[in-house]
């Protein structure tokens, strides 16, 4: 994608979010009362933002049970943090630090640099 | 209070909202600058959509090369739950003029929860109230857009992993619908269907998926009203 293809794309994604915004007070005044709108508002959330959640976790690396298991444990720490806690705040940055953590010190040459001081400490005791 | 400056009560009112735009900002601004474009294109997504989840969203579609029809349905249907918002705030915001164009334009769900949090017609919260309140808050996304974003281009750390928070924000948002859930048989059918297509179809499956959803909900709608 262009800086030029850039700059439409946010355009396009920012008429849609003021479509969504948008629409109650220019058409919606009339529908407001519907069953099925009420409806739609009250039991399809759940269900496209786990459609979401499924479409940002096809965008993670899947190449081996690493992968898969940092995934695993991430989510489900970032799902526990925020039923317990309920800090979107402390969820997020928990839950993604957990992954970076995970994903940046999985290469075994800095697990072994971390290592070396203990084993120091090891010998020196011994 | 009713002497308080509009523009003061809303700037004490908005602090919760700095202190959570402001981070997910940055982190935006880390990610989005992992794709190459300028560092100032996060600011002006902040300034131009103005939508945590969807800019988010943007990272993984752009990463991708989506289509410009995907990009608009996709997003339309991750900020549907505003039209919600939208209905039930019609009777505080004016009924016309600028100010009304733009307080809809930034009805995002921290500044929903912060106007629905003051009483209708409570001293203080006039249409200056809700412009000022609207204001700061997008002022503190668009700083945190363009601080991450600057950030990430001047000093280029590692930012491998930094991709797991729009998983993040979409698992938190997902808890906070699954408090109020009382269809478990439709939330399970439709997660396992959506999964179903995520599967056959890969990364594809959005569209399909969203589209599912919506006419499952209506059909168990309608499954509801025959029964009673």
């Amino acid at each position: 994608m262009s800086s030029s293809e850039l700059w439409v794309f946010f355009v396009v994604m920012a008429a849609a979010t003021f479509l969504t915004r948008a629409l109650p007070f220019i058409a919606m005044q009339g529908l407001a009362d519907r069953p099925w709108v009420h409806y739609l508002g009250q039991h399809l959330p759940p269900l496209l933002m786990a459609v979401l959640m499924i479409y940002g976790l096809m965008t993670l690396p899947f190449e081996g049970v690493g992968d898969g298991l940092l995934t695993a444990i991430s989510l489900a720490v970032t799902l526990c943090l925020h039923w317990v806690w309920r800090q979107p705040l402390l969820s997020i940055l928990g839950g993604t630090g957990l992954y970076v953590v995970g994903t940046q010190w999985r290469d075994w040459d800095s697990i072994e640099r971390l290592l070396v001081p203990i084993q120091v400490m090891f010998l020196q005791v011994f | 209070m009713t002497d308080r400056h509009p523009a003061s009560a809303a700037f004490r009112d908005s602090a919760p909202v700095f202190f959570g735009y402001l981070p997910l900002g940055i982190a935006f601004g880390v990610l989005f600058a992992t794709l190459g474009y300028a560092w100032w294109f996060a600011p002006l997504a902040g300034i131009l959509v103005y939508a945590g989840s969807a800019q988010f969203l943007a990272v993984a579609l752009i990463a991708a090369g989506a289509g410009l029809v995907e990009t608009f349905l996709a997003t339309f249907l991750l900020n549907a739950r505003h039209i919600f918002y939208g209905m039930s705030v019609l009777n505080r915001y004016p009924a016309r003029g600028w100010l009304r164009w733009y307080l809809m334009f930034g009805l995002t769900d921290e500044t929903y929860a912060l106007v629905t949090s003051q009483t209708v017609g409570a001293p203080g919260t006039g249409d200056a109230y809700y412009g000022y309140l609207t204001a700061f808050n997008q002022s503190y996304w668009v700083l945190g857009c363009a601080v991450g974003a600057a950030l990430q281009s001047a000093l280029a750390f590692d930012a491998s992993g930094f991709e797991f928070a729009l998983v993040a924000l979409f698992a938190v948002l997902w808890v906070e619908q699954l408090r109020r859930v009382t269809e478990w048989k439709l939330l399970l059918g439709g997660v396992g269907a959506s999964l179903g297509f995520a599967v056959w179809l890969g990364a594809d499956f959005l569209l399909p998926a969203c589209a599912l959803c919506l006419v499952v909900t209506l059909l168990w709608q309608r499954r509801a009203y025959v029964i009673q």
